[in-house]
């Protein structure tokens, strides 16, 4: 079944789209998603029926003519596994006793304040641009590390690299990101 | 993760999404479904006649554990999950249904074929005993 025919029975509200979304998209899912979740099972499946539910629910403020379903399923999965793997890192802090970390704290700032969200915006238009603006291996190196949230190892096996060439590699676009960040907000 | 990568992550969600119209995890799909195939073909173990094997599969890893004859040392492999195609389900089908079948099928034939000699030797062996019986009773009655 065509995409557009999946979207068309979403935003019909059939059950059917649902089951063919599963079935067509489940397994990409699952690796998406338990490629941040790592070996939590329960969470995994939790996440992949989430991102259905989203979609579900969401259907009608996707733009298909900027990207496809299964980007948006991508985008989606990813997501709510990483505010999952937050949760439950937080969780599993607070039950070990030990302060939350200062990226929880960073992000629960960020959710708060209206000022943090334009800046956190801005920043993201700068990522994006300065993403658009690398070579095609470079770009893919980048995402699969850091939205795909891939170990080096994964990487290095998908791309045909060594695992020192892609830390490498990662460590020297990492400094350019800091010093494009840097650039931008005058520090 | 420093703070850098942490923003990096952060700040990903909120990429514009034609940025993220890639393939790269379709492709880690079918390059994983490619290798569990030579996996597959290169293990064999299904094939082995004189091996017992046992398969547990689970939901956060798989371990396949070998018991071989006393000619071969014990040797348990464990994979996980994430590290072996072993863990799409088309090939667990395969892995499990065919492949135990097929060699359950060669155990099956094999150990009929045993039965079958052993009866068969057996009987030899009983009529063999039989004659030499005959024959001392016979040399018996002449020698009377």
């Amino acid at each position: 079944m065509t995409e557009e025919e999946i979207i068309e029975l979403i935003k019909r509200q059939e059950d059917a789209g649902l089951a063919i979304l599963a079935q067509q998209y489940g397994k990409l899912l699952t690796y998406i998603i338990s490629g941040i979740l790592k070996e939590r099972a329960g969470d995994i499946e939790e996440c992949v029926n989430d991102t259905y539910v989203k979609v579900w629910r969401n259907v009608e403020k996707f733009d298909f003519g900027r990207a496809s379903l299964v980007t948006y399923l991508k985008v989606i999965a990813r997501n709510t596994a990483l505010n999952r793997l937050r949760d439950v890192k937080r969780h599993e802090d607070y039950r070990a006793g030990a302060e939350i970390s200062e990226f929880s704290d960073t992000v629960a700032d960020a959710a708060g304040s209206v000022e943090n969200a334009v800046l956190r915006k801005e920043r993201a238009r700068l990522l994006g641009n300065l993403i658009r603006g690398l070579p095609d291996r470079e770009r893919e190196l980048m995402l699969r590390k850091y939205f795909y949230l891939q170990s080096s190892k994964t990487i290095a096996t998908a791309m045909g690299m060594t695992v020192n060439a892609v830390d490498t590699k990662l460590s020297r676009l990492r400094g350019k990101m800091r010093a494009a960040f840097c650039e931008a907000e005058g520090t | 993760m420093d703070r850098t990568d942490e923003m990096l992550v952060d700040l990903m969600g909120d990429l514009d999404v034609e940025l993220l119209a890639d393939d790269y995890m379709e492709a880690d799909l079918k390059r994983k479904k490619t290798a569990w195939l030579a996996a597959f073909f290169r293990e064999k173990s299904w094939r082995r006649d004189d091996a017992v094997e046992s398969a547990q599969i689970g939901v956060q890893g798989i371990t396949v554990s070998a018991v071989e004859t006393a000619k071969e040392k014990k040797r348990p492999r464990h994979r996980k999950l994430e590290h072996s195609p072993l863990s799409y389900e088309w090939g667990e089908a395969i892995r499990t249904d065919m492949g135990k079948r097929l060699r359950n099928g060669v155990h099956s034939v094999k150990r009929r074929a045993a039965a079958l000699w052993g009866f068969v030797s057996g009987v030899l062996t009983m009529a063999l005993i039989a004659l030499s019986f005959l024959a001392l009773l016979d040399k018996k009655k002449r020698a009377v």
